[in-house]
C-alpha cells in the first residue's frame, strides 16, 4: 500500500471523527437542543434558541477543545521526536510552566487588557511561555554549535522546577480568592464562551502547523540519530531548532486558552503510533484529528459526568491519562 | 576521487583529535582506515563524508571542496553506515530503508515508484528483502547492518534506465554520480565472527558489482587484511602508512601502530593472516575512547 493512499485514509478517517465529535459534541449538554433545528436557518437567529445555544454557547468551547487538544497531541509529537525519547510531552521542556507563571501573576496583581477588550490572563500566559522557551533555548545553544537535546531536557527540567517554585513564591502572598482562581487556572479548564481566544491563538497555530508539515519527514530522519541525519542530507540544526521553536509556540498557544491540560501530548501520539506506525507524515495530521476529537470528548464528559457542576477538563485527562501512562511504561515492546 | 588534505580537528581546543592526516580514496577504491581504539578514526570519516568541518585542511571530492556541496548533493553521493543504528521508533526495515531517499526528495514529496524500486533492489542486494516489513527493532545485529547498509546504497544508487526484472543478480542499480562513496564505521566491531564474515562478503561483493568506492574505519587486522585493497593506519590523529594491503600491514607497521608484536602471513587458503604474538609497551595514557566521542 502506497504511503499517497495510507495518507489519505489516515486524514479521511480521523478527520471525519473530529468533525463528528465537534458536530455532536455541543448538541449535548445541561439543556438538550436539535440539531436539525439548530441548522434549520429559514428561523431567524434571534428566535431559535437552539441555533443560539449550539453557535454562541457551546461551539466556540468545543472549537477551542478540538484547537487546544490538536495542538498539544501535534506538539507532543513533534517534541518526542526531537527528543527522541517517546515519553516526552508539551510540558517536559518547560514551556508549560513558564505560561503558568504569566496566568498566575496576571491573575495575582490584576494585571488588565481592558482597553482592547480582552483578559490579560492568556496574554500574559503566552508570554510567559515565550519567556520560558528563550531561556530553555539559549542554555541548549549556549555550549553547543546546533542544539544539544541532553542540555535541552536538562534545563527544562531545571526551568520547570524553577518557575513551580516562582509560583509558589507568588501564591504565598496571594489572596485566597486569587489563589482560588489560580489553581483552577492551573486545572486546565476550557471554560470558553466566545471566539476571541481562539482568533488570537490562530496565528501562531497556523504557522507552527505550516512547520510541522514541513518537519515530517526531518522527524523521521531524526530518530536514526544526529550524525546519521545528517548524513543523509538533513540540515539537524535547523531542523531541531525549527522543531523545539514551532512546538513551544502551538504549546504555548494552546496553554494560552485551556490552561496546562496534562497527558493529552503524550496518549494521542502513542494511540496513534499504535494505529498508523512510526512514519511521521501520517503521525502528525493523525495525531491532530485524533487530538481534537478526544480533547472534544473529554470535555463533553467534564460538562455532563456531574451536571449540573461542570469539572475542568484536565482532571478527566490527568485521570484518563495517569494509568494510561504507567501501562505505556510497562507495555511489552 | 575523493582527497583530504592536511586535516586538523579537535572537539575542544586543547586536544586535536586530527593532526594533519591526509588521503586519497580513488573513486573504484576499496579502502581502510585503520587504526588503534581512539586514533581519530571515526572522526576522519566524519571530515570525508563533510558532516564535520575541520579546522584546517579541506576534503575535495573530484577536485571540488565539500564545502560547495549543498547537503542534499553530498548525500546523493556519499552514504555513511555508523557502527551502530538504534531508532528512537518502531519503524520497519521498508521504512528505514526509505530514508535513504531523502536527499531524493522535495521538502513535501513522497516516494515514487521509482523510489520504491531502489529500496527493494537494495534491500534485495543485502540479502533483507525478506525481511521487509518486520519491525526493525527486532532484528539481529548483523541483520540490522545490512538494513542500515541498503539504506544507505538507496541513498547513493539509482535503477539502470536499461534495468529489466529479468536479471536477478541485483545489477539494477547504478551510482547516482560519476563517483560515489560509501563509508562505513566499525562496520564489524559489534557483530560476531558469523556477521563479521556476512557482512565482510557483503562489502566485497557490493564493491565488484556497482563500482562505487568504500571507505572502511576498523580497528579490526583480519577485516582490513582479507577485505581491503588499500589501508591507511592512522594513531594519534596522524597518519602512519598509507598504501597497498602488502604495503602497509607490515610488522614493523603494526608495532608502530598498535604497540604488537605480530606476524604477517598467508594461510593456504590465500588470505592475509595477521597473528598478533605479544603487547611490546604498557598502554598509553592518550589510549583514550574518543572515537565514540560526539
Amino acid at each position: 500500500m502506497t504511503l499517497a493512499w495510507r495518507f489519505a485514509r489516515t486524514v479521511l478517517g480521523f478527520g471525519a471523527l473530529a468533525v463528528a465529535t465537534v458536530l455532536l459534541a455541543p448538541l449535548v449538554g445541561a439543556t438538550a437542543i436539535d440539531f436539525r433545528r439548530a441548522f434549520d436557518f429559514s428561523i431567524p437567529f434571534a428566535d431559535n434558541v437552539d441555533a443560539q445555544i449550539f453557535f454562541v454557547a457551546r461551539l466556540p468551547r468545543t472549537l477551542a477543545g478540538a484547537c487546544v487538544g490538536g495542538l498539544f497531541a501535534a506538539s507532543g509529537v513533534v517534541f518526542q521526536g526531537l527528543l527522541r525519547n517517546p515519553l516526552a510531552t508539551p510540558f517536559t521542556l518547560g514551556v508549560s510552566t513558564g505560561a503558568a507563571l504569566g496566568a498566575v501573576l496576571a491573575i495575582t496583581f490584576n494585571w488588565s487588557l481592558g482597553f482592547i477588550g480582552i483578559s490579560a490572563v492568556p496574554v500574559a500566559a503566552f508570554v510567559g511561555s515565550l519567556v520560558a522557551v528563550a531561556i530553555v533555548y539559549a542554555l541548549a545553544q549556549a555550549r553547543h554549535r546546533g542544539l544539544s537535546t541532553t542540555v535541552l531536557l536538562l534545563a527544562g527540567v531545571t526551568m520547570n522546577a524553577f518557575f513551580s517554585a516562582m509560583i509558589l513564591f507568588v501564591q504565598y502572598f496571594a489572596s485566597f480568592a486569587d489563589t482560588y482562581r489560580t489553581l483552577r487556572w492551573l486545572m486546565g479548564d476550557l471554560d470558553v464562551s466566545s471566539y476571541e481566544p481562539l482568533l488570537a491563538a490562530l496565528p501562531t497555530a497556523t504557522v507552527a502547523f505550516v512547520v510541522f508539515a514541513w518537519l515530517a519527514r526531518p522527524l523521521n530522519l531524526l530518530s536514526l540519530g544526529p550524525d546519521s541525519a545528517e548524513s543523509r542530507g538533513l540540515d539537524v540544526a535547523r531542523a531541531q531548532r525549527a522543531a523545539f521553536l514551532s512546538a513551544s509556540l502551538a504549546t504555548g498557544a494552546a496553554v494560552s486558552i485551556g490552561g496546562p491540560i496534562g497527558f493529552v501530548g503524550i496518549i494521542i501520539p502513542h494511540l496513534v503510533r499504535l494505529m498508523v506506525g512510526p512514519d511521521h507524515r501520517l503521525v502528525l495530521p493523525a495525531a491532530t484529528l485524533f487530538g481534537a476529537a478526544f480533547l472534544v470528548g473529554c470535555d463533553l464528559i467534564a460538562r455532563t459526568i456531574l451536571a449540573p457542576v461542570e469539572l475542568p477538563v484536565g482532571i478527566i485527562t490527568a485521570l484518563l491519562g495517569g494509568p494510561f501512562f504507567l501501562w505505556l511504561l510497562i507495555r511489552k515492546p | 576521487m575523493l582527497t583530504a588534505s592536511d586535516l586538523w580537528f579537535g572537539y575542544d581546543e586543547r586536544t586535536p583529535v586530527l593532526r594533519g592526516v591526509s588521503l586519497t580514496v580513488p573513486a573504484d577504491g576499496l579502502v581502510g582506515i585503520l587504526g588503534p581504539n581512539g586514533s581519530g578514526k571515526t572522526t576522519l570519516l566524519r571530515m570525508l563524508a563533510g558532516t564535520r568541518r575541520p579546522q584546517r585542511g579541506a576534503v575535495a571530492l573530484d577536485g571540488a571542496p565539500l564545502t560547495g556541496f549543498s547537503r542534499a548533493a553530498l548525500a546523493r553521493r556519499m552514504a555513511v553506515v555508523p557502527q551502530e543504528t538504534q531508532l528512537a521508533f518502531d519503524y520497519t526495515v521498508a521504512e528505514v530503508a526509505m530514508m535513504g531517499r531523502y536527499p531524493h526528495l522535495g521538502a513535501f514529496e513522497i516516494e515514487g515508484p521509482r523510489d520504491i524500486a531502489v529500496i527493494d533492489e537494495s534491500l534485495a542486494a543485502t540479502g533483507t528483502l525478506q525481511l521487509k516489513d518486520r519491525p526493525y527493532a527486532t532484528l539481529s545485529g548483523g541483520e540490522k547492518q545490512r538494513v542500515v547498509i541498503a539504506a544507505a546504497l538507496a541513498q547513493i544508487f539509482r535503477l539502470k534506465a536499461e534495468a529489466t526484472g529479468t536479471d536477478s543478480r541485483g545489477f539494477r542499480l547504478q551510482a547516482e554520480e560519476a563517483s560515489s562513496y560509501l563509508l562505513l564505521d566499525e562496520p564489524t566491531a559489534s557483530l560476531d565472527l558469523g556477521y563479521q564474515l556476512e557482512i565482510a562478503d557483503l562489502l566485497k561483493r557490493l564493491h565488484a558489482e556497482r563500482r562505487a568506492a568504500i571507505v572502511i574505519s576498523t580497528h579490526d587486522l583480519t577485516l582490513a587484511a582479507t577485505l581491503c585493497e588499500r589501508l591507511v593506519l592512522v594513531r594519534d590523529g596522524a597518519v602512519l602508512a598509507d598504501g597497498l594491503t602488502d604495503e602497509v600491514l607490515t610488522p614493523e607497521n603494526l608495532r608502530k601502530a598498535y604497540d604488537v608484536e605480530a606476524e604477517v602471513t598467508r594461510h593456504a587458503s590465500g588470505h592475509r593472516l595477521v597473528v598478533p604474538m605479544r603487547r611490546t609497551a604498557p598502554g598509553r595514557p592518550q589510549d583514550r575512547a574518543t572515537d565514540k566521542h560526539g
